[in-house]
C-alpha cells in the first residue's frame, strides 16, 4: 500500500510517496536529506522529529527526555499516510583558516602575463593560437575546445587580456584581473574550501559544509559499498557519489566567488584522502576496501573543472597520494609541517576517523594509519557530536560542582565534542573515578556524586557514559599503538622525538594536557605539541604556490615507507597493551 | 572454593594483569595445584567476562583486558602444565577470511574459545581457503571458524564450505563456523555453512557443545 509522507527540512517541504509501513530512513538518504552513520538501525544518530509510538529501539537509543521532546529514529520510523516528519537543521561548520605561518618561496603553478596580441592582417595569416602563443611566449597550449571556440571572440574584443601559463605551456585566456585559486580539502566528513588572492597572497574567504556523500554513510567503507552497488546496479544514471561531491564543490565555489565579488579562478587544488579522490573521479574504490588495499592511482592529476561538473574554466590539480590510506591530504599536511625541507625529528598525527600517522627521521619518512573509528567525532557517543554550537567543548575541575564547562557558541549544551571528552575523562582519571582499566565509579566527591547509571551527568540530558570510555579506550588504543609501531621500526624512543605536530580541526581544539593524561599523546610529548591547524587545505595551498612544490611533494612520497598495521606483527599486542590508561 | 582462587576470578575480571600473576604465584605456594587454578580460578573469571559481555553489560576493551590479565595467569602456570593431564575438550581451527584483516572479533573468539578449554589454531587474518583445510588435517580439527567484517570479503567463506565439502578427509567431519557484523544465519544457510553464532561467547559455547556432540 502507498503512502503520502511530508518531509520539512531545511532547505523546504517535500512530499513523497512511499511503501506503508517501510522505515523512511534510506528515503531520507537517497533524497540527501538525511545521513545515516550505519543505516542499520542501531547506532541512534539519525534524528528526526515526528508524532509516532517509540519503536523499543528508540525507547533504548534515545531515552525519556529525547522521546518526549519528540525526537525518533529515521531507521525505527515506518511510513504511513499522512505521516510528517521533521529534519532537525544540519548548523554551520567552521572552516580554519589559521595556518602555521611559515616563510617559503612564492612561485604559483599557473601564472598570469599580460597580453599584447599582433592584429592579424593580410601579411600576417598565423592562427589565433600562434598569435597567442608568440604574445605569451608560451611552447604550445593545452586550450579545450571550449576554450578555442571562444577564443576568435576573446582576442578581437579589444579588452585588456592575461596569458595563463604553467611552465611555458599555454593554459588560458582571461581578461585582465586579480588571480585567484580554490583550495579544497574533501574530507570524508567534511569538505572545506578557500579561496586565495593570489596577487595578495591572502585567504579571501572561506566556507565549509558537511560531505554531501554523508547521507550514503559516515565512513569510506561504506562509501565505497554504495558506489560499487550503483556499479553492479549496471551503472544506471550517474554515479550517485561522484555527483554528490562534484556538486557540492561547484556550489562552494558559486557561494565563495560571489561572495568575493570574483569572476572566476585560474585554478583549483583538490586534496583529500584516496577514497574521496576516488569517488571524486568516478575511480572504482573497490579494492581500497579490502586486502591487499589497491587504489587505481596515487598519482597526480591536472583536469579541466568542467569535467568535474565545476563551473570554472580553471584546471584542477589533484594532489598525489602514498596509499590507499595514508591520502594526498597527509601529503599536504607534510608540506604544511614543511617536511620537504630538513628537520628535527618529528610526528605528525591526523586525528579522525582513520588516525593517519607519518614519523619523520633525517629525510626519511613512516607511515601507518590506524582505525580509530568516529569516536573522537561524536558519532559512536550516547551524547556525541560535532564541534559545532552546542557542544561541550572543555571541561574542568570545580571544587564545588565537582566540574564546569563551556559549549561552542556559549549555546545551551546539546552534546559533547571530541575535545570535550578528553577533558572530561582526564579529570575523572584524576579524580580516581575512572580506574586504569576504564572502570568508572561514583564516589561522594562533588564530581562522584554527578555520576549516575554508569554515566557522568555534564547536564541533565547529556552524559559521558561508561560505554562511551570504552569507545574513547578502542579509539585512543588504535591510535597509540600505531605511534608505538612506527617508533619501533625506526628504532626510536617517544624523547627523541623534537615535535608533535597535530592536523585538522579536533588536533587543534583539544588540550594536550587532556590528551596525554588518557594516553591519547605519549606524556613525553605534551609539551612539543605544535598544532598545525588547517594542515591539508595550507598544504594544498602550498602545492599550487611553492616553488618545486609538486616536485618535493613526489620526493617526499618516494621517500615514505608505509606500514600496513593489520598485517603488522606487534600490532594486536600493542593495541591490547594500549587499552588501558596511563597511571597517576 | 578457596578463598583465593575466587580472588583471582575476581581481579581477572577487573583487568588487574599484576594482581591475577601475583596470586597465581601465591596460590601456586600455597600448595593449590595449577589445573585446579586454571579451571577453578581463571576460567571461571573469564566465563563471567564473556557471559557479561554477552549481555551487552561489558565492552570489547573490558574482554580484552580481563584475557591480557588472563595470559598474565596462565604465563605462570604454562610451565608447570605441561605434562599434567589437560582436558581435551576439541579443537578449532580459526581465521579471518581472504582479504580481510579486521580481526579483533576472531581474537575475541579465541579468546573466548581458549577460556573454555579448546585447543584453537589461529591462522591470523587473510586466509585462503586452502590454509582452513590444511591446517584443520595437519591439527585434526573439529571445526573451521571464518570470520569476515566485510560485505566484499564474506562471499569467500562459501569457498572454504565448498573446499570443505569437495575433501573426503574432511567433509561430514569438520564443522563450519562462521561469524562477524555482516554475516548473519540467512547468509549462513545461503552458503551451506554449519553454525552461526551472534557473538564471541556464544560462539565458544556452542563450540564446546559441537565438539563434545562430535566426540560422543
Amino acid at each position: 500500500m502507498e503512502a503520502r509522507i511530508t518531509v520539512h527540512h531545511q532547505q523546504g517541504t517535500r512530499q513523497f510517496v512511499c511503501t506503508a509501513g517501510e522505515p523512511i530512513a534510506h528515503l531520507l538518504r537517497d533524497e540527501g536529506l538525511l545521513p545515516l552513520p550505519c543505516g542499520l538501525g542501531k547506532c541512534g544518530k539519525c534524528l528526526i522529529y515526528a508524532d509516532t509510538e517509540p519503536a523499543d529501539e528508540e525507547r533504548t537509543l534515545l531515552g525519556e527526555r529525547r522521546l518526549a521532546a519528540g525526537l525518533r529514529l529515521a531507521c525505527h520510523t515506518r511510513a504511513r499516510d499522512g505521516l510528517e516528519v521533521t529534519v532537525p537543521h544540519a548548523g554551520t561548520l567552521k572552516v580554519l583558516t589559521q595556518f602555521t605561518s611559515m616563510e617559503y618561496v612564492w612561485d604559483p603553478l599557473v601564472r598570469r602575463v599580460p597580453l599584447a596580441v599582433d592584429d592579424a592582417s593580410l601579411e600576417d595569416q598565423r592562427s589565433d593560437v600562434q598569435r597567442l602563443q608568440d604574445a605569451a611566449q608560451a611552447g604550445g597550449h593545452e586550450l579545450s575546445l571550449e576554450d578555442l571556440t571562444a577564443l576568435p571572440a576573446q582576442l578581437r574584443s579589444g579588452e585588456p587580456l592575461h596569458a595563463l601559463l604553467r611552465g611555458d605551456r599555454l593554459h588560458g585566456v582571461r581578461p585582465q584581473g586579480t588571480p585567484h585559486a580554490l583550495i579544497v580539502d574533501i574530507g570524508t566528513t567534511t569538505v572545506a574550501a578557500l579561496l586565495v588572492d593570489l596577487d595578495g597572497r591572502r585567504i579571501v574567504a572561506a566556507h565549509g559544509e558537511r560531505n554531501a556523500q554523508s547521507p550514503y554513510g559516515a565512513d569510506v567503507i561504506s562509501r565505497i559499498h554504495r558506489a560499487m552497488e550503483w556499479e553492479s546496479a549496471g551503472r544506471q544514471g550517474s554515479n550517485p557519489l561522484q555527483a554528490a561531491i562534484c556538486r557540492q564543490i561547484d556550489g562552494m565555489l558559486r557561494r565563495l566567488l560571489e561572495e568575493s565579488g570574483v569572476q572566476d579562478v585560474d585554478m583549483l587544488c583538490l586534496t583529500g584522502n584516496t577514497t574521496m579522490l576516488h569517488l571524486l573521479c568516478g575511480l572504482p574504490g573497490e579494492h581500497i576496501s579490502k586486502a591487499p588495499f589497491i587504489p587505481v592511482t596515487l598519482e597526480p592529476m591536472c583536469l579541466p573543472a568542467r569535467l568535474l561538473h565545476i563551473a570554472s574554466a580553471g584546471r584542477c590539480f589533484l594532489m598525489p597520494g602514498i596509499s590507499s590510506y595514508i591520502g594526498a591530504d597527509i601529503v599536504a599536511s607534510l608540506l604544511a609541517a614543511d617536511a620537504h625541507h630538513p628537520q628535527e625529528p618529528f610526528l605528525l598525527v591526523d586525528l579522525g576517523t582513520n588516525a593517519e600517522t607519518v614519523l619523520y627521521v633525517d629525510g626519511k619518512l613512516l607511515a601507518c594509519s590506524a582505525a580509530a573509528g568516529p569516536c573522537f567525532e561524536g558519532a559512536t557517543l550516547s551524547c556525541g557530536m560535532a564541534g559545532q554550537d552546542g557542544a561541550i567543548d572543555a571541561v574542568e575541575a570545580d571544587d564545588a560542582q565537582g566540574l564546569r564547562f563551556s559549549t561552542i557558541g556559549g549555546a545551551p549544551a546539546q552534546g559533547i565534542c571530541g575535545s570535550g571528552v578528553l577533558d572530561a575523562l582526564a579529570l575523572l582519571l584524576d579524580a580516581g573515578c575512572v580506574d586504569e582499566t576504564g572502570h568508572l565509579e561514583a564516589d561522594d566527591s562533588p564530581l562522584g556524586r554527578r555520576i549516575r547509571d554508569d554515566a557522568l551527568l555534564l547536564t541533565d540530558a547529556v552524559r559521558f557514559s561508561q560505554r562511551d570510555i570504552r569507545e574513547v579506550q578502542l579509539a585512543k588504543a588504535a591510535v597509540r599503538a600505531g605511534m608505538e609501531i612506527l617508533l619501533r621500526e625506526a628504532g626510536l624512543r617517544y624523547d627523541d622525538i623534537r615535535r608533535l605536530y597535530l592536523a585538522g580541526g579536533f588536533g587543534s581544539a583539544m588540550r594536550p594536557r587532556s590528551a596525554a593524561r588518557i594516553g591519547l599523546i605519549p606524556a613525553e610529548l605534551e609539551q612539543r605539541v605544535h598544532v598545525l591547524g588547517n594542515a591539508a587545505g595550507f598544504g594544498a595551498l602550498r602545492y599550487v604556490t611553492e616553488k618545486d612544490a609538486q616536485t618535493a611533494a613526489s620526493e617526499l612520497i618516494r621517500r615514505t615507507r608505509y606500514i600496513e598495521l593489520s598485517a603488522h606483527s606487534g600490532f594486536s599486542e600493542s593495541y591490547v597493551e594500549q587499552m588501558t590508561f596511563p597511571a597517576a | 572454593m578457596s578463598a583465593i582462587l575466587q580472588e583471582i576470578s575476581e581481579k581477572l575480571q577487573k583487568g588487574k594483569m599484576k594482581e591475577v600473576a601475583d596470586l597465581t604465584k601465591k596460590a601456586l605456594d600455597e600448595g593449590i595445584a595449577p589445573l585446579t587454578i586454571l579451571n577453578e580460578g581463571l576460567m571461571p573469571g573469564m566465563d563471567v567476562i564473556g557471559e557479561r559481555f554477552k549481555n551487552n553489560d561489558i565492552f570489547i576493551p573490558e574482554v580484552l583486558i580481563a584475557a591480557r590479565a588472563m595470559a598474565a595467569g596462565t604465563d605462570v602456570l604454562r610451565p608447570l602444565l605441561v605434562g599434567e593431564q589437560m582436558e581435551q575438550k576439541g579443537t578449532v581451527v580459526i581465521g579471518t577470511i581472504k582479504d580481510d584483516l579486521h580481526d579483533i572479533g576472531k581474537n575475541l573468539v579465541r579468546m573466548m574459545m581458549e577460556s573454555k578449554g579448546l585447543n584453537v589454531i589461529d591462522l591470523g587474518n587473510s586466509v585462503a581457503p586452502a590454509k582452513y583445510i590444511e591446517a584443520a588435517k595437519k591439527h585434526k580439527a573439529d571445526i573451521i571458524a571464518c570470520s569476515a567484517l566485510l560485505t566484499t570479503t564474506m562471499v569467500h567463506i562459501k569457498d572454504v564450505v565448498a573446499a570443505v565439502a569437495a575433501d573426503p578427509e574432511l567433509a561430514g567431519k569438520v564443522k563450519v563456523m562462521i561469524g562477524g557484523a555482516p554475516v548473519n544465519d540467512a547468509f549462513r544457510e545461503s552458503i551451506g555453512a554449519d553454525i552461526y553464532t551472534p557473538d564471541a561467547s556464544t560462539a565458544a559455547e556452542k563450540a564446546v557443545e559441537v565438539c563434545a556432540a562430535m566426540h560422543a
